[in-house]
């Protein structure tokens, strides 16, 4: 009911003052208060037996009657003030250079395993940081360089999970990578279905600006051949570039090992995206660079223009109208004290 | 002579000014008055969203067709959201198996409104990564994954109470945490009458319901040990033999298991509320036990604007006086 008073208000005013909005419409239903200075009234009249006799005084009337059109529009800016006028939140289009880039996060238990230095022997209880920790920090740090860019970004274990659909809320974005450092992994790892979702969610999307897919994970699992031509024929068809932040297991000779080898899923992996056809880049996690390298990248590939909303927040007016308020309301004091109050007034009663 | 500086002052403040006057100073307040903090509420809740099968049970109703708890309890969320005052925070996790998978730490509600219904309606049952839902442990782990947080917020657990493997009542898992420490609220759904859970494959289609023999009817530990004598039970702490409880034959179909929340909430220090409406649970997300008070800068200018507006309809109020007879 309350809800419904306020919306039926708010758009009948909002629409007489041409696309502003109030904060508190219920107010608005003072406004016929502001018709009580206009109203005739007796308590300033004379009594005086024979009216006739009095010269008519035009300046004086002129006055009562200004000062009475300034109380009334005081009142009415003031109400209007009151009821909390302000210009909606609003979208502007704008054009930029940002990309579009889905983050496709690897939350599997492997993940939480330490990131061993190229070259040593995991040891238990080792201090160096978890791979999904280090994930965490590089993609943080990536999305805070480039905010003007839109991402969505999507977990995957055994399935793929959808988190934030392409935003340009940086704080949305910092939250879901930061989610993922809750609690452990989960058991399993398809990197198939993964990169499938994350060329899926460039479908039915207007193409406007360079789109990245940007995979973070171990690599630590096989793609079926089947799989591998759904993900080809995604990835070519949304035209996605896709930028591999690899995240070295401990003992793991890297990308460049022999594809063919069964025990190297990460080499076959990055064998099978450089053969997709659309732009691939790998990075490696442990390269203090990394991030700056993949920043460099996405600067580089950035040709189109990209269209995006910016968001403008809320404006209030009401301090404007409250200013009203006051010029009006001196006019009408002004009024008063240049008049001779009305006998009856002076007469202690 | 008439309009010196002394006469007006003495003008103003007469009877016939004073209310006029006084508008105009609150009317001067108010232009100047600057944003002054005050103490204001907010709540930052972690919400949980069980996406375990049983939560595919259509037992609500929403514009007059079946729903399924998941889309009524997402549905409700949705609508609550919008009456969490600015500066509140949400964020999303999801239940499935015995465990938390959190998505979203919480996030401002009204910057980010869409992006968090964006969110809410990603989460889905296909999202689940394993068979079971082994409820209590979950609700347990979700409070200790909130209370290893930075400024824990309270938790929103929504759940059935289904659990699958089903518990022994003797042996149930029990909560080792300190009740209270992380607040929160179980927010328990489905109907009071047993329905049947519908089956969906990886990719959500139905494939029907769920049958009595396709479910485990009897809890793990009074089954014994699988593939021996059927003599040979398991013990508990003390080596007594585990007595075998009565499977209850209806694990595959579910209701609302509000006795059992509502003693996991007591365990845990949380409260305990049946999903029935948008607005209930819109309410009990507002509740004063999870407000945390944060001083909020707000514009007061409208306070001595309203005065002075009462002012002026004071100096021009109507006279209701009699006409005086006629002489």
């Amino acid at each position: 009911m309350n809800d419904a008073v306020n919306g039926l208000l708010g758009s009948l005013f909002g629409s007489l003052f041409g696309g502003l909005e109030f904060a508190s419409p219920l107010w608005l239903l003072a406004l016929p208060l502001a018709l009580l200075p206009l109203w005739p009234r007796r308590r300033h009249t004379l009594d005086y037996a024979c009216i006739d006799w009095l010269p008519r005084d035009g300046l004086g009337d002129a006055l009562l009657r200004g000062g009475r059109i300034a109380a009334a529009l005081a009142m009415l800016a003031a109400i209007i003030g009151v009821a909390g006028i302000g210009q909606p939140a609003t979208e502007l289009q704008r054009t930029g250079r940002g990309a579009e880039i889905a983050i496709v996060l690897d939350r599997s238990r492997s993940m939480d395993e330490p990131l061993v230095p190229k070259g040593r022997q995991p040891v238990i209880d080792s201090s160096h940081e978890s791979k999904g920790k280090v994930a965490r920090r590089l993609l943080s740090d990536f999305a805070q360089r480039r905010p003007e860019d839109r991402y969505a970004l999507l977990l995957f274990s055994s399935t793929p999970m959808a988190v934030v659909s392409f935003t340009q809320h940086g704080d949305v974005v910092q939250a879901a990578i930061e989610a993922g450092g809750i609690g452990r992994g989960l058991s399993e790892t398809d990197i198939g279905r993964a990169l499938l979702a994350g060329a899926e969610q460039f479908e039915r999307r207007a193409y406007s600006g360079s789109r990245i897919l940007l995979l973070v994970s171990d690599g630590a699992a096989q793609v079926d051949p089947d799989m591998r031509e759904r993900i080809t024929r995604a990835l070519n068809k949304n035209r996605v570039a896709v930028y591999w932040v690899f995240i070295r297991s401990a003992l793991s000779q890297g990308l460049d090992g022999d594809p063919d080898d069964g025990n190297m899923p990460e080499a076959a992996l990055h064998a099978f995206l450089k053969s997709t056809g659309v732009p691939y880049q790998a990075f490696e996690a442990e390269d203090p660079e990394a991030v700056k390298q993949a920043v460099a990248e996405v600067d580089r590939q950035q040709n189109l223009p990209l269209d995006y909303a910016e968001r403008i927040p809320r404006r209030d007016f009401s301090a404007w109208f409250f200013a009203l308020a006051l010029l009006a309301g001196a006019l009408a004091l002004a009024s008063r004290l240049l008049t001779k109050p009305a006998w009856t007034q002076d007469l202690p009663s | 002579m008439m309009f010196s500086p002394a006469v007006l002052l003495a003008r103003a403040r007469s009877a016939h000014a004073l209310p006029l006057s006084l508008a105009a100073l609150l009317f001067a307040v108010a232009v100047v008055l600057p944003p002054l903090p005050l103490p204001g509420r907010s709540y930052h809740h972690m919400v949980v969203l069980d996406i375990t099968q049983s939560m595919n049970t259509r037992d609500y109703e929403l514009d007059g067709k079946p729903v399924n708890r998941l889309d009524y309890a997402k549905h409700s969320l949705g609508q609550s959201l919008r009456t969490l005052p600015c500066g509140s925070r949400i964020g999303w996790g999801v239940f499935s198996e015995y465990r938390l998978l959190a998505l979203m730490t919480p996030v401002e509600v009204c910057g980010n409104y869409h992006e968090l219904l964006a969110t809410l309606a990603n989460i889905d049952g296909q999202m689940s990564w394993a068979g079971a839902s082994e409820v209590s442990k979950g609700l347990f782990s979700s409070i200790r994954a909130l209370r290893d947080m930075e400024q824990p917020p309270s938790l929103v657990f929504v759940t059935d109470g289904h659990e699958a493997p089903p518990l022994n009542p003797k042996m149930r898992p029990s909560f080792d945490g300190e009740p209270g420490l992380v607040k929160g609220l179980i927010v328990g759904t489905g109907g009071a009458t047993l329905s049947p859970i519908p089956k969906l494959d990886l990719d959500g289609r139905p494939l029907g319901y769920w049958k009595a023999d396709e479910v485990v009817q009897s809890n793990t530990a009074s089954r014994g040990r699988g593939g021996n004598a059927a003599q040979e039970t398991m013990v508990d702490e003390s080596g007594l033999a585990i007595e075998s409880t009565r499977a209850s034959g209806t694990e595959h179909l579910s209701n609302l298991k509000g006795a059992h929340l509502r003693d996991l909430a007591t365990q845990t220090g949380m409260r305990y509320e049946a999903l029935a409406s948008p607005d209930d649970l819109a309410s009990a997300l507002v509740d004063p036990a999870f407000a945390r008070q944060q001083s909020v800068p707000t514009e007061l200018g409208w306070v001595p604007a309203l005065l002075g507006l009462l002012c002026l309809a004071w100096a021009y109020r109507p006279d209701f006086r009699q006409p005086r007879p006629a002489a």
